[in-house]
């Protein structure tokens, strides 16, 4: 099927983009009305793949993005993020709840600007107002943020008769209170203090304050899992998700997931698995060129989880063509050199609500089935 | 400058006699260069040499056909023109390939990841690649400034030495960088304190 093919109206849609360093993720939640996770720019585009990929559908999608949602504010998860905000002012925003303190708002004027460097408190000191006027992206007719924290309601969209047999539900379900409360402390520990050098904003520890999101579209669930990890700590994380899982969400399992923290162990709960997936879910993981990710053995894990395991990036981040004599004394001084963004591969899942879940799957761009 | 040896060719026309015979050492030679010899001698780059005389030899130089009835000096000496060579030649490097680099993770050996920016060719993708101090021949001082966010120039090119050999170099430089300010401190608390009030307005 064509790309640029739309979904028909009562057809739903998560699409899975990702070039090795970013990720966004594209929900059709029915009757043409869409939700945007994420964001990145592909080499040589002006704009957020999002925005590309609803553009080309010619039905203006664009203007009918009902959420737009900001998983958390690391460099690969964020960038053309405030252009979209305000493409499409009459969505509405969500981010961390984390990110509603001083602390943050501080961290992101202090880099937003000159000392950027393409920083993701860039993109979101433009959209919370943090950053220099001149420069703010947020337009005044902007609907205040929605500030995401375990089981917030994010976005309800009405059944349409014919359409969307069911309400469409958009539920955060992360951070937790404990998760907040470490993240503002590593705010502050980021934010510069007089006499300290000029550098990019490092990343920081964890992922504290990602938002995992669930969405129930009547018949099927999804998790979009974006960087969340799991550690040792039932207040914080996928532990902290399960815990609250049985009573907001009672035998509900999701047949789609988008693997959390591009397949990381450190993102691996398998317990989410086994009480939040049904048996041999749809599992999408983008990779992170930086650190290696997924690495050969993460998917060989996810692969021993279900047999439709997709990657956005299997095969694109071959570095540029250049003269032997310096492509010898590059290999002499440095190790494992990679291209960090590739093409942007996409996974695409299309489903209509039926008895039995059946949904195509196709991959564009390089994305693959890991076999 | 000290005088260069010289077993020396006789040039510009003059040519050494091949049954010269070997008189003994004059007294004081005079030499003669030509006004035009000395003008370039002594402009910049150049610089005049001075040749040391061959101490056991006689030149006796030839002469036109029509001038027999010109008596032939024979109290001088023929000095080869004085060698010029130009001054100062240094090494010359030619930059092949330029990325500036910015350290994205630090390693217990000091070995450092780092995003690769192509400023020779800056159609091509970000690169991200691994580095080992040890390698790169960075000097303690460089050392210290490998952290986080930190940035760097890494320059691939051609080092022409003063003799002239052609050799392959790799330089990693990391930038002095500037340090937070007061006033920019403050702006940045100033903007978050207006960023706050408008979103609880909006709220």
């Amino acid at each position: 099927m064509s790309k640029s093919l739309p979904p028909a109206r009562d057809e739903f849609e998560v699409s899975v983009f990702g070039p090795g360093l970013g990720e966004c993720i594209v929900v059709h939640l029915g009757d043409n009305e869409w939700c945007v996770v994420d964001s990145f720019i592909s080499r040589g585009a002006s704009e957020s793949i999002a925005a590309q990929y609803l553009r080309g559908f010619d039905n203006d999608a664009l203007n009918r993005i009902r959420l737009i949602v900001a998983t958390h504010w690391h460099d690969d998860h964020i960038r053309g993020l405030s252009q979209l905000v305000k493409l499409v002012p009459q969505a509405s925003f969500a981010c961390s709840d984390a990110l509603n303190s001083s602390q943050f708002l501080t961290l992101a004027a202090a880099f937003s600007g000159p000392f950027s460097r393409s920083s993701g408190t860039d993109e979101l000191g433009k959209i919370l107002g943090a950053a220099e006027p001149a420069i703010a992206a947020r337009p005044s007719k902007m609907k205040s943020p929605m500030w995401a924290g375990e089981n917030r309601h994010l976005l309800t969209l009405p059944a349409v008769p014919g359409v969307r047999s069911h309400p469409v539900k958009i539920v955060a379900l992360s951070p937790s209170d404990r998760t907040k409360m470490l993240a503002l402390q590593e705010f502050a520990n980021l934010t510069p203090s007089v006499g300290t050098s000029v550098r990019r904003l490092g990343r920081g520890g964890e992922n504290h304050a990602s938002v995992a999101i669930w969405i129930d579209t009547g018949n099927e669930y999804l998790i979009l899992g974006a960087d969340l990890e799991h550690v040792d700590d039932h207040q914080r994380g996928w532990r902290a998700v399960l815990n609250s899982h049985d009573s907001h969400r009672t035998n509900q399992r999701a047949s789609f997931i988008k693997v959390p923290h591009h397949g990381s162990i450190t993102g691996d709960a398998p317990e989410v698995w086994a009480r939040m997936l049904v048996t041999n879910p749809v599992a999408v993981v983008t990779g992170y060129t930086p650190s290696r990710l997924p690495k050969p053995s993460d998917l060989k894990r996810l692969a021993q989880r279900t047999d439709r395991l997709f990657h956005t990036t299997i095969a694109s981040t071959r570095t540029p063509a250049r003269d032997p004599s310096v492509e010898k004394m590059m290999k002499m001084f440095s190790k494992d050199r990679k291209a960090l963004i590739g093409r942007a591969g996409q996974v695409r899942m299309r489903w209509k609500p039926q008895a039995q879940f059946e949904p195509v799957i196709e991959t564009f761009d390089g994305a693959a089935q890991f076999t | 400058m000290k005088p260069q040896e010289s077993s020396s060719t006789f040039s510009h026309g003059q040519k050494a006699a091949e049954n010269a015979t070997w008189p003994n050492e004059p007294a004081q030679p005079k030499f003669r260069y030509s006004e035009s010899l000395l003008t370039l001698a002594h402009q910049a780059p150049y610089e005049l040499i001075p040749v040391a005389v061959p101490t056991n030899r006689v030149v006796t130089p030839t002469v036109p056909s029509d001038a027999s009835s010109t008596p032939v000096p024979t109290d001088v000496f023929l000095i080869p023109p004085p060698k010029v060579i130009s001054r100062g030649r240094t090494a010359r490097f030619n930059t092949r390939q330029l990325w500036e680099g910015t350290v994205t993770e630090v390693r217990g050996d000091l070995s450092f990841v780092a995003e690769l920016e192509d400023r020779t060719d800056p159609s091509n993708p970000v690169e991200v690649a691994t580095f080992a101090p040890g390698e790169l021949e960075l000097d303690e001082t460089e050392k210290q400034l490998i952290q986080v966010g930190a940035s760097f120039y890494w320059i691939i090119g051609t080092e022409r030495s003063s003799g002239g050999t052609v050799s392959m170099k790799s330089t990693v430089k990391f930038r002095r960088i500037p340090s937070w300010t007061r006033g920019q401190i403050q702006r940045a608390a100033e903007l978050a304190t207006a960023a706050t009030q408008s979103l609880r307005e909006a709220d």
